[in-house]
This record gives structure tokens, sequence and C-alpha cells, in this order.
């Protein structure tokens, strides 16, 4: 057979550029209000974290010619948190990782770490909403069983907190003169779903953060606003119940709380560890190599009356 | 039909095993086993009663599901399968989207559509409700959408006496309330397990037992004696305020027949816990569900009660195979290999 050039077929030239697609990443919030702790290596698999309990106020008079204060007992609470391993692993066939214009171990180094930090999120959720008190909002403007999230809701809720004696988490943003702008108060911070940000921006006296007089002081990207008494956060990630409120609209869990009422533990030098193992490992030919990561990770709430499980439904209508 | 024996795997997965074998005595009624870890594969064979003979006759049978496969490919509630023809000697091929195998793990809940068409909820000890369903006794369902007993709408049940048209709500006893529910929807609801402490819990009842108090909760419960609780009752139930405590109480029996904790609370002079009425529950006044929460433990520490996420194996309907029968169930995963 000749080969006539103006037979052949036009040459295809591939290159690659990752960059061209961009993984969707949801954002990980919900460590934002943990308290980090770590137990050291080789000191067991359980966290004991210790509250002691409040002491009944010290109201007697002390009479003259008495022997001393009345005594009282003092005890402590203890809250278990128990570590658990978590990890998974990639096989690369050599060939790809020789022949591919894709960096394959990078790309893979990057979802594996991205996927940790994905199940952290997702397990801290499920954590908060396996123990945390559940708060249905009963005065907003969709009506339902609960209804959506509305003012008079945020207000209780910040008297719940305040009542229970839980610190607020974020300073004064005092006023400034910039048109638009309001101060904020010192607040709890709140974790939302990504699906709630229509209704959120219809509560009353919502404000974006970037109105507030400084918008340098919002909290990272993920910030999304403040409704007074609460900045708050959102997470594609956040919990959603299908289908769940009294008419079947989908509910909302939103986390909000003071302080670090939940507390989240690892082992020490092991909150994220990446494996590779090389194709020496693989047999004879040496054909594969793996990656793997691992943590270990475990959550529990410390704080019952610091932190609330709000459960809303909201505006929300899915194209995907 | 001959005996299939372990199927053919994923051609391009490498390092397969087999990581779960279950010889699983059935109920007929849809199932959860435990797994070590999320399978790519599952087969499934159902052997049969072994009094009444395997189900592998060429008789006409029904329309037993014989063998079922799943790979994860596959949504949930989907298989692949062997089933016998209705009315006639013969197998066919099917392939389902409904009543097959479910993979879940507890840290991701699976997401179940409320089933609508409940007729009643009666007055009684335990409240027995009707409508046509699925669900297995020991399932956790939410009540919503009732009329008659608004009160109970958000409330999750563990439920017992299950039958095609009904079950009971194990732990509440609805005698007192004003009137039966006329209708309902049930949402079947996989509880977050994932908890170092024990998980929240619904309270169905208060008593008050000389100086201590007696809580009976809605879903098979998890406390434990020397577990530390917090009690949060909107006031419109009663006993509000009179279990607030900063320091959590303690319990110091449970009672699992009951579904009950004790605390060492004496409520003996509070307003006695009751539901409030229904037009209560309609009203914007109402303010949810009262709730029991973990709060620690008192030294000495009892260890023993965390769980970790776990991964489960529901069998639907379809491949639940027939009571008192059994079934091997297999799992493979394979450690798939990324090439070009």
């Amino acid at each position: 057979m000749t080969t006539n050039i103006s037979n052949n077929p036009i040459l295809i030239n591939q290159s690659l550029w990752a960059a061209m697609l961009v993984t969707p990443t949801p954002s990980f919030i919900a460590k934002l209000a943990a308290e980090q702790t770590s137990i050291p290596e080789n000191a067991g698999n359980q966290q004991l974290l210790v509250r002691p309990q409040q002491l009944p106020p010290a109201i007697t008079a002390i009479p003259a010619g008495s022997l001393g204060p009345p005594p009282v007992i003092l005890q402590r609470n203890i809250v278990s948190i128990d570590l658990a391993l978590y990890g998974q692993s990639i096989w690369f066939d050599r060939r790809l990782l020789e022949q591919d214009q894709m960096p394959w171990l990078a790309v893979g180094t990057e979802r594996l770490g991205i996927a940790l930090r994905d199940g952290e999120d997702l397990l801290i959720y499920n954590a908060l909403s396996s123990s945390a008190v559940q708060y249905a909002c009963y005065q907003g403007a969709i009506i339902d069983t609960p209804t959506s999230i509305s003012s008079p809701d945020i207000n209780n809720l910040y008297s719940i907190l305040q009542t229970a004696n839980s610190p607020t988490t974020t300073r004064i943003i005092v006023g400034d003169l910039r048109f638009g702008t309001s101060p904020v108060i010192s607040s709890y911070w709140m974790l939302c779903n990504t699906r709630m940000t229509a209704t959120l921006q219809a509560v009353t006296n919502f404000q974006f953060s970037a109105q507030y007089p400084d918008p340098a002081q919002s909290q990272g990207p993920n910030e999304y606003g403040t409704i007074p008494g609460f900045r708050i956060w959102i997470s594609s990630n956040c919990p959603i119940s299908s289908q769940a409120s009294k008419l079947s609209q989908d509910v909302y869990s939103s986390f909000c709380g003071g302080g670090n009422p939940y507390a989240e533990v690892t082992l020490d030098a092991n909150s994220t560890r990446l494996i590779y193992r090389d194709d020496s490992y693989s047999g004879p030919l040496g054909l594969q190599v793996s990656l793997g990561s691992t943590m270990f990770f475990g959550c529990g709430i410390t704080q019952p009356t610091w932190i609330i499980n709000v459960q809303s439904v909201a505006n929300y209508f899915n194209i995907f | 039909m001959a005996f299939n024996p372990a199927p053919t795997l994923n051609p391009s997965g490498n390092f397969t095993t087999t990581v779960d074998r279950y010889h699983v005595l059935s109920t007929g009624a849809p199932k959860q086993i435990p797994l070590q870890t999320a399978p790519d594969f599952i087969y499934l064979q159902n052997i049969g009663v072994p009094t009444t003979g395997s189900s592998w006759t060429s008789s006409a049978a029904g329309s037993v599901v014989k063998e079922a496969w799943w790979n994860s490919s596959y949504p949930n509630g989907y298989y692949w399968g062997t089933v016998n023809t209705p009315s006639a000697a013969t197998d066919q091929k099917v392939f389902a989207t409904t009543g097959g195998f479910s993979v879940f793990n507890t840290a991701v809940p699976i997401p179940y559509a409320p089933i609508t068409g409940g007729t009643s909820i009666t007055t009684a000890n335990p409240a027995v409700a009707t409508i046509a369903n699925t669900f297995s006794a020991g399932q956790v369902v939410r009540i919503q959408n009732a009329t008659g007993m608004e009160q109970l709408n958000g409330f999750l049940f563990t439920i017992s006496a299950v039958t095609g048209a009904g079950f009971s709500l194990q732990y509440l006893n609805s005698s007192s309330f004003a009137s039966a529910a006329t209708s309902f929807s049930a949402q079947l609801v996989q509880i977050p397990v994932f908890s170092a402490i024990p998980f929240a819990n619904y309270i169905t009842a208060v008593a008050s037992v000389g100086v201590t108090t007696v809580i009976t909760l809605s879903v098979t419960h998890n406390f434990y004696v020397g577990g530390i609780v917090e009690v949060d009752i909107p006031i419109q139930y009663g006993m509000h305020g009179a279990l607030s405590n900063q320091n959590g109480w303690q319990i110091i029996a449970v009672n699992a027949a009951n579904n009950t904790i004790t605390i060492n609370a004496n409520t003996s002079t509070a307003t006695p816990f009751a539901f409030p009425t229904s037009t209560y529950a309609l009203s914007s006044a109402y303010q949810g569900l009262p709730q029991v929460l973990p709060y620690g433990q008192v030294p000495p520490y009892q260890p023993g009660f965390a769980q970790s996420p776990q991964w489960y194996l529901q069998l639907g309907s379809a491949v639940a195979g027939t009571n008192g029968g059994y079934m091997e169930v297999i799992c493979y995963a394979s450690s798939n290999i990324v090439n070009a």
C-alpha cells in the first residue's frame, strides 16, 4: 500500500489543561465552631472532656458562732468521644502515570485530601444532627411545620442561647460612615444550607457581609451575612431532611450556637495522612502504584445547651 | 434452573475480595445487614424454607426472587434478578428499580419519600396506625400531616406490630388524646447514629414516681445508667421548668421494654406532662416537641456506647425472601485500577 499525503486524515493534536474543568467542591464549614482536641499517639482511642458541675449560689448567711459555711459537693460531668479511622485509596496503572499527560498523582492527592475533608464535614454534621436539640421554626412566612426561618424565631433563638449563658463568638463591628452599612452586634454563629439564601435574605434586618461597616471583618468567603444576633455561614453540605415537613417539603437543619459547644478529636499528627506506595509493592512486574489517605476522627457535642439544630423550610427551586 | 455459582465480577477490577458473606434467616420483611465496607457487587441466592422445600423448584411458585445481583453503578433499590414467572413453571430475568438492594452509610441517611394515605391513628396504648406500608418492626417513622392528632406531626416513633396495613407506635399511649387521627402520612427515617454519646430523643410521657421521674421516649433509646441528660420540654406540655437543670439529670435506671429512663428529679409538685390539644398544635403559639438530650456522664466512666458510621445493606421487599427461609448474601469489593 502506498501512502499519499493528500489522503491522510487531518492530524489531531491533543493537549490537556486540567484547569479547564473545575471540580465543584462544597465549603467545609462544619468545624467552624469545633473545639479542636487531639489524643497523643499510644494514648488510647477515647477522649474524655470534663465539665465541673455548677454549685448552688452561696446565699447562706453564716451566723455568729457557726463552725463554718455549709458544705457542698463538687462533681463533674464527662463527655467521651471515640476515635475511628477513616480513609480511602486509589490504585494507578503505572503505564497511565508514565504515558498520560494528566498529572495523576497530583490530581489524586488533591482529590483524596478534599474527599477526606468532605467526609470530616459530613461526619460533624451527622454527630450534631444526632445529639443537638431541635428547634422547629414556627413563625415564618412559609406556613408548614416547621415554617421558614423568621425574625421572631431568630430573636427567640438568641434569647435561648443568652439564657443558657452561652457566649457570643464574634465581637461588635462598630458603625462607620459608609452608605448601605450598619453596625453588627456581637453574635452567635449559624451554619445554613446554600439553598436557604433566598429565604435568609427575606428575614427582617438581614445584612450581607459586604454591608458590614468593615467587610474585612467577615470571617472567610463563606460568611453570607448577618441577622442581628447571628453571623451566618453557608455550605451545600449542611444537612437536609428530604420531604420531612408536615406538608412534605424539605427540612433544613441549620446549626447555631455560641462558644465551642462541640469537639473534634483526632490522633496527634493524624488528622490527615497521605500514604504513597510505589510500584515495587504491587508484584513482579511493578504495574501498579497506590495512593491513600487516612484520618483519625471523632466528634461529639460537649455543651448541649449552647447548640441548637434549627429546623426550617425554605424557598428553593432546584433545576438540577 | 441450574445453580448459578459465584458471579463473574467487574472485569475492570483487580484485587477483588469477598468482604461480607451472610447466611440470612428471612422474616419476609425488608432487612438491614451491617457491612464492613461499601460493596461493589452483591449476589443474593434465595435458598428457601428448609421445611417446605427449596425456592428453586420448577413449579409455579408466585413471583419469588430466586437470585439477585446489584452493582455499585445501580441506584439504591434496584436489582437484577431471576424471578419465577407468575402462574407458570418457568423463570424470567427482571431488572427492577424498586424493592432491591440499598447500600448506605449511617453518616449519610437515605432520604425516603413519605407514604400518604394513612386513614387513622387510634387513641389506645399503644396507638395503632392504619396505612398501606412496606415498613418493618423496629424501624423509625416520622408522622406528618396528621389531622385529628396534629400533636404528633414531626414526632419520630419506633414502630412495632407491623403488617402491610399498618403498625403500632410502640411507645405512645394516646388513650388520653381527645380524638383519633383521621388521616396522616408516614415517612421512614434513618436516624443519625454517629454519636459518641447517645442520640437525642423525643418524649411521649413523663411520670412522677416518688422522688424520681420516669420519661418514656418515642424512639428506642441508647441512654444508659450513669449518663446525664438535659430535658427540654416546651411550656405547653407541662413539666416545663421543673426539669430545667444547668447540670443535667443523672439517669438512675433504664427500662428497655418500656423504653424509659428514670432520672433523679422530684417532679411531684409539677404540672403533669400532657400532649397539647390538636387546636393548640395548629396555633402560632405551638413551640415544637419535647426532647431529651445527652449531656455527658458522671464518673466512673462507662465505655462502650460510641457508634461510628456504619455501612448497611438493606434488602428491599422484593429480595427479602420468604418468612423462615434462608438466603446467602455475598458482597464483593474491588480496588479498581485507574488506567487509560
